[in-house]
């Protein structure tokens, strides 16, 4: 997996690192190691300590024999005397050299037999000369001790009596010991190592499968479960995990139903939603054939009976003639409105990009005749963003609003509209219309992110009281009587429906006498 | 049959409306006779010469047929879709004349083979401004087709 890494401290942490296994054997044994090495070595310390003191302990007897057997010879003078003792101890054991010296320093006796007669000069030996007649350590150390002892007749010192002794034997011994120690202790590592190793893979082989485990539980499969016989901390984690495994199942299948159960109420409540609206196709159906008959019947036999009989008709008679006819009239326009409004609910509404330009174009043209009529005059502010929408709904929504901007003004005044876009930043949530979301071209997150645009429509007409402005977008309301402005109260209620289809938001600024400012918002379009 | 003028067969089962449209045909000076009937199944037994309609002398092939959409017994779809499928009849120009504006209808109206698609207006006054449009284009201007009348049997003779 890795690249062969390019120092060996680098590999030795890949090999390491990714076996707790490893780590644990590595570990036990360097602590091991480190053990028997600090106790071997305590114990070397402690022979070489012992010999060293035993060794001391030697050359001072030896060099008190020496002392009381060498005196008389050195009361007397007798040269050859001394040596033939000194002679008789040369086979001493680690002996480097025995010394018998005058209190001036001359060599009287000597194993070497060339330095008798000299005068010693060295340090070590100068000490001696003014020293207290008592026996001395001369020198001790890891190589050599030495020692002197005084040679006394009634408290007079006539001599000194000297052993060297070297220390071969205990820096042999203690090599030796260090030799076997290392031995021992590699031998005492083997069986340490092995419990390392088997602990290791104990814990090792819990983990393993602890990882296999979760690894299948990962990839999906439900029916596997730890299965660790034992009673430590991997054992009661391998018992954890397969609790918290069986919780997850059990969680997991309430999920799952939860989600049947919810899937069902889905197709449910679409089942209930196709039905609703064939219902209402139905209706809507019926309405536009059967409830416009009879009106058709109401119109045309009252013209009729104006027409052919309208020499037996007084005016009153011709009057309630032409009433039946208005009324007929105004009764298929309401039932042309509301199957407007309830088209607008049924069809299918696909967002695109709109060019608002030609929206409000076309609608201006379907508004001409009014136009005309009221001598109105609107200027459009150009140029006119795209947004996305669905063209013919926008038509609607427009014309509905500069159709009620022309209308809606008082007796001889002219009607004065403005229409402009501006770009708003998004102020946060909206009542989207899911349908429309769904069945957009547009991808969402580009209408999720757009900036928004702002249709203004204002004019210089009566205006209308705050406490109106939410009511006056409910179907059928209306705050005038017919005969001072015609119309259903289906207008406005389009417009809403209509942007509330597209996914936009729909708003009035306006006070009694001061005008309206009728807005439609829908996002911007990019392209 | 060339002489004679041409016959209007209207399918439509408000009487009302019958009498309205013939006033409106009367007021319009159109003399095609018109031949009414009042239901999908009549209109079908009146096309294809069955019963009564055998006697074309008395119930002769009409050139127009001014089809509602809601009827009795089978819909004005349902004559249009059978209309379509004779071979001697399928040419024969079918106004449909009905209530309803909805798109659903007017497509599948149109899909089905109609030739021209009319929505029955409130006023009488736009009632007779669309028959007499209705005259002028289907009865005067417009090219008729041959058709070919059937014989109950199968065979098939001009």
């Amino acid at each position: 997996m890795n690249n062969s890494p390019k120092n060996p401290i680098q590999s030795l942490r890949n090999y390491f690192g990714r076996s707790i296994r490893r780590r644990l054997i590595l570990g036990i044994t360097i602590v091991n190691l480190f053990i028997f090495t600090v106790f071997m070595l305590f114990i070397m310390d402690r022979q070489q300590s012992f010999l060293h003191a035993q060794s001391i302990e030697q050359a001072n007897s030896l060099a008190h024999a020496l002392a009381v057997n060498s005196t008389p010879w050195v009361i007397s003078d007798d040269i050859q005397g001394l040596s033939e003792l000194i002679a008789s101890l040369t086979r001493y054991p680690e002996l480097r050299y025995l010394m018998i010296l005058s209190p001036q320093g001359k060599v009287l006796g000597h194993t070497r037999n060339e330095n008798v007669g000299l005068y010693v000069n060295d340090p070590t030996s100068q000490r001696l000369m003014n020293a207290e007649p008592v026996p001395l350590q001369l020198v001790i150390n890891r190589q050599i001790v030495d020692v002197a002892v005084p040679i006394q007749v009634n408290n007079i010192l006539v001599g000194w009596s000297r052993v060297c002794l070297g220390q071969e034997n205990v820096r042999a011994a203690s090599e030796n010991i260090l030799k076997n120690g290392a031995i021992y202790v590699l031998i005492a590592m083997l069986p340490t190592f092995l419990i390392a190793y088997f602990m290791a893979l104990g814990i090792g082989r819990g983990l393993h499968h602890l990882v296999t485990v979760a690894d299948a539980i990962r990839k999906g499969a439900r029916d596997v479960r730890v299965s660790l016989n034992r009673d430590d901390e991997i054992g009661r984690l391998g018992n954890d995990f397969n609790q918290m495994l069986n919780s997850i199942v059990s969680h997991e299948k309430a999920i799952n139903l939860a989600h049947e159960e919810l899937e069902k109420h889905k197709n449910h409540l679409e089942e209930l939603v196709k039905e609703r609206t064939k219902e209402l196709e139905a209706f809507t159906y019926s309405v536009s054939h059967d409830l416009r008959a009879p009106l058709r019947a109401m119109e045309g036999f009252s013209q009729a009976l104006l027409e052919d009989y309208a020499d037996r008709l007084d005016p009153v008679g011709q009057d309630y003639a032409h009433r039946i006819a208005a009324a007929a009239q105004h009764m298929d326009i309401l039932i042309q409105d509301l199957l407007g409004y309830s088209r607008l609910s049924r069809i299918e509404i696909k967002l695109r990009p709109v060019v608002l330009e030609g929206v409000v174009q076309e609608a201006l043209s379907l508004l001409t005749p009014e136009i005309q009529e009221k001598s109105a005059q609107v200027a459009v502010e150009r140029p006119l963003p795209r947004l996305v929408g669905h063209h013919g709904t926008l038509v609607q929504v427009v014309g509905n609003l500069l159709s009620n901007a022309i209308k809606f003004v008082a007796p001889g005044v002219k009607p004065q509209v403005r229409v402009w876009a501006e770009t708003i930043a998004d102020c946060g949530l909206r009542i989207v219309d899911v349908r429309s979301i769904q069945q957009s071209t547009v991808p969402k997150s580009e209408i999720r992110n757009a900036k928004w645009v702002r249709l203004w429509v204002e004019d210089n007409g009566i205006g209308i009281a705050p406490e109106h402005h939410e009511l006056i977008f409910r179907i059928f309301e209306r705050l005038h009587a017919v005969e001072t402005y015609p119309g259903t109260g289906v207008g406005l209620a389009i417009v809403r429906k209509g942007m509330e289809r597209m996914g936009g938001r729909v708003g009035v600024e306006s006070e009694p006498g001061r005008g309206s400012r009728f807005w439609v918002e829908l996002p911007r379009s990019k392209t | 049959m060339t002489d004679r003028l041409h016959t209007i067969l209207l399918v439509e089962d408000d009487p009302n409306d019958v009498l309205l449209i013939r006033r409106a045909f009367r007021k319009s000076n159109v003399a095609n006779p018109i031949q009414v009937v009042g239901d999908g199944e009549e209109a079908i037994a009146y096309l294809s010469g069955q019963g009564p309609y055998a006697d074309r002398e008395r119930y002769p092939l009409p050139l127009l047929l001014l089809l509602d959409l809601k009827l009795p017994r089978k819909s004005g779809f349902e004559v249009l879709e059978w209309l379509r499928q004779q071979p001697g009849l399928k040419r024969l120009p079918v106004v449909v004349l009905t209530s309803s504006a909805e798109t659903p209808d007017v497509n599948r109206a149109y899909d089905l083979g109609a030739n021209s698609y009319l929505v029955k207006p409130v006023r009488f006054e736009d009632l007779l401004h669309m028959v007499r449009t209705l005259n002028l284009y289907w009865l005067i201007i417009n090219e008729k087709p041959d058709l070919v009348e059937i014989e109950l049997g199968g065979n098939v003779h001009e």
